[in-house]
């Protein structure tokens, strides 16, 4: 009999048809009844809400709970939501202060440079290279100098027209001329598997003391003078050697790599 | 008349098991317009002889008589429907009340239909047991509403207006199911 119904939906709305009908009467005459004016109905309406408040405060547990459901998503997105603007907002503090440390650099010098960001970089623990986003295009050719606002970072190795792959310090093929900024003694800074950047060809009766500045030497053809490359860390002197073993805390940060300025112009640096 | 009635208990319910003919021979336009002059025939009763029967403002509701008879005669839907129609039409010509009587004869029409002869054997006793619960039934909504947030209280209203409209006319169906042709119930 269900089935039957089910098949044919008019038949049971006929042969229930007394109800639908009781149910259509009812909702017109309640709904005529309601816009009266009658203070019975103002009566009842007062007790429908009474009741009707009473039986959504009995119920409002339901809707507290999936109010409280859509304001936590809604506060986990706007949390997420802030948490990128702080993201954004904190590298922006950090690429602001970058840039006016070499906004100052910039001032500081009458260089001609040129700025590149690092696209890609090695992820090891000392890369030996980057690449840049500047290139021939921007007038950069091969071994021109590179450096950060805190110092010497390397040289141009390969320069393409868009793009540039930058030598590091850490590249165990490089080497700089320079000298110790407060004794004047000068020496190669090269990498070492071993012990890291190192100044070599120090005679073992040199001035070095832990803690002094080392920077280029005006006897490099590629780098101008008084570039800061790092800080002695420790001197060792082998007595069977003429020289001393020095090691240098480099200035530059080679893992947080993001901007360098790549020196155009070494010939006016070193004539100014 | 192609109907066979088959009773089913000691108390008089019986149910229709052959056929479906119809009863009148009258078209269905033909019956609305009999109808639709018997419910003015009521109701020109009601704003005219029935006052002078009232007996302390309680005086029997002619129009419920109709519903009744249009409900044990063609079932529940007419007779709520028929319920609903005259209601609005008391309510805007006497009680100014829109929706109340509507709604109380509307369910007193469905409480009349549903003891309609289909399911019930004709007979005094079920006469008297139909006309009372319709008429209990439209005197409970009415006289509920009505005196809502009144100052009465509900067993002076039960005594003094529900009771007395309910015996009004309760007797007043039993003087028509006497003198209309046919009673209440028409010609079988």
């Amino acid at each position: 009999m269900k089935e039957f119904l089910l098949e044919r939906p008019n038949l049971f709305f006929i042969s229930k048809r007394e109800y639908f009908t009781l149910i259509a009467a009812i909702l017109a005459s309640l709904y005529c009844l309601f816009n009266n004016d009658k203070p019975q109905i103002d009566a009842m309406r007062a007790l429908f809400l009474d009741y009707y408040a009473i039986l959504q405060e009995k119920f409002s547990w339901a809707r507290k709970l999936a109010e409280l459901q859509r304001e936590n998503t809604e506060l986990r997105r706007k949390a997420t939501q802030m948490m990128l603007e702080n993201t954004q907002l904190r590298e922006a503090v950090l690429e602001n202060h970058r840039l006016r440390q070499m906004l100052n650099f910039r001032e500081r010098t009458s260089w001609n440079f040129r700025t590149g960001r690092v696209i890609t970089k090695q992820r090891d623990e000392t890369p030996v290279s980057v690449t840049i986003d500047i290139g021939s295009d921007n007038a950069l050719r091969p071994n021109m100098p590179v450096v950060t606002p805190e110092g010497l970072v390397g040289k141009l190795y390969k320069v393409y027209h868009h793009t540039s792959i930058v030598q590091l310090m850490l590249d165990r093929n490089f080497s700089v001329s320079a000298r110790v900024q407060r004794s004047r003694v000068l020496g190669i800074v090269t990498w070492s598997e071993r012990s890291g950047l190192e100044l070599t060809a120090v005679p073992r009766t040199s001035d070095v003391q832990i803690g002094d500045a080392v920077v280029t030497s005006d006897s490099s053809a590629l780098f101008p003078p008084g570039l800061r490359i790092g800080l002695v860390s420790g001197t060792y002197e082998d007595k069977t050697s003429l020289f001393k073993t020095i090691t240098l805390q480099p200035d530059v940060d080679f893992s947080r790599l993001e901007e360098v300025y790549v020196i155009i112009s070494p010939k006016t640096v070193l004539s100014n | 008349m192609n109907v066979t009635l088959r009773p089913d208990c000691s108390c008089g319910v019986v149910r229709r098991t052959v056929g479906a003919a119809s009863r009148q021979l009258d078209s269905p336009m033909i019956r609305i317009v009999k109808y639709l002059l018997m419910f003015a025939f009521l109701a020109l009763l009601q704003t005219t002889l029935i006052p002078l029967l009232s007996i302390k403002d309680v005086y029997p509701d002619l129009l419920l008589i109709g519903v009744v008879i249009t409900g044990i005669r063609h079932g529940a839907t007419p007779a709520i429907l028929a319920g609903c129609l005259v209601g609005f039409v008391q309510d805007a010509a006497v009680t100014q009340f829109y929706g109340l009587s509507s709604l109380a004869k509307s369910v007193a029409g469905f409480v009349a239909g549903y003891f309609s002869r289909e399911k019930v054997k004709y007979n005094f006793p079920v006469t008297v047991g139909v006309v009372a619960a319709t008429a209990l039934t439209n005197s409970v909504i009415y006289q509920v509403i009505y005196y809502f947030d009144s100052h009465l209280g509900p067993g002076w209203i039960v005594l003094r207006y529900l009771l007395p409209h309910f015996f009004y006319t309760v007797l007043v169906g039993m003087m028509v199911h006497a003198v209309w042709p046919g009673g209440l119930w028409g010609k079988q």
